[in-house]
């Protein structure tokens, strides 16, 4: 899906050393928008499942989904980052040896520019 | 496909549409041949009504068939549906026994990404049944016909109160 709106958004964010995948995913349906990951990143199976667990976080907090939120989620061999914004939200799947602070950080600021990229100007 | 067979085929599919049914969230879930006899079925009681769904998927499938085909394709790959509080897949996919469907409603608590990833896993599980050599020897082009329209038949006379 090259020349999306989302195009510099994700490349910034895959630009950061260790992270193996980026992706915008529609919140509700848990659908990918655009996405760049390494060979062996399933993005439809991680976008599917990461909004399933941002919208439980979302209602778990008593807060809507149209809130932004932060989620990450910790794993034996890497993290997945979300950060959410509206209807929409920037997944990253992060490699263990990766700086997760830098990370966290690329993944909030990307996600701040999520809800005017796609709009038409 | 007599009545034996039958019962040894919605055994075995069970297994994969309950493991369906609890990685995905969804509250009804049935699985078809195409022409609308149910394999098995998962949440369906007296709110829904099964057979009425199933033949009704069957028509859908059928009318999207015809629809890909006056469109220059061979077929769609899915069906969605989306409503204000329930959504509808329909996920077809070729095996031994012939053409099956899955039907699915689900609400908030799942998504079509998540039914779709699913799908794929659930279609996988089912193909690698034994079972499905059982029904590759039972079923034939001739049973499909007079099943459909048996089934068809039936619940028009059902809506009509026939």
């Amino acid at each position: 899906m090259r020349g999306s709106p989302y195009s510099n958004l994700l490349a910034h964010v895959m630009r950061m050393p260790g992270i193996r995948g980026a992706l915008v995913v529609a919140v509700r349906d848990g659908l990918v928008v655009d996405g760049r990951v390494h060979v062996g990143v399933h993005g439809a199976a991680v976008a599917a499942l990461a909004a399933s667990l941002y919208r439980r976080a979302c209602r778990a907090t008593g807060d809507g989904e149209e809130h932004s939120r932060f989620v990450e989620l910790d794993a034996e061999e890497g993290r997945i980052m979300i950060a959410g914004r509206g209807d929409l939200a920037l997944m990253a799947v992060v490699e263990r040896r990766a700086n997760a602070g830098q990370a966290r950080l690329a993944v909030r600021r990307a996600a701040e520019n999520l809800l005017g990229t796609g709009e038409p100007a | 496909m007599d009545r034996v067979d039958l019962a040894q085929i919605q055994d075995a599919f069970a297994v994969p549409l309950e493991g369906f049914v609890r990685e995905t969230g969804v509250r009804l879930a049935v699985l078809i041949n195409r022409s609308g006899q149910v394999l098995a079925q998962h949440g369906f009681d007296k709110l829904f009504d099964l057979v009425g769904v199933a033949s009704l998927a069957a028509g859908i499938n059928a009318s999207s068939r015809a629809l890909a085909s006056q469109l220059g394709e061979e077929e769609f790959e899915h069906l969605h549906h989306a409503g204000r509080e329930r959504q509808l897949f329909l996920g077809h996919f070729d095996s031994a026994a012939g053409q099956l469907m899955l039907i699915t409603v689900f609400d908030e608590r799942s998504s079509i990404g998540l039914v779709r990833v699913f799908f794929e896993e659930f279609v996988a599980r089912l193909l690698e049944l034994p079972a499905m050599d059982v029904a590759r020897t039972s079923v034939g082009a001739g049973d499909f016909e007079a099943e459909l329209e048996e089934s068809l038949d039936r619940f028009f006379q059902d809506l009509i109160g026939g």
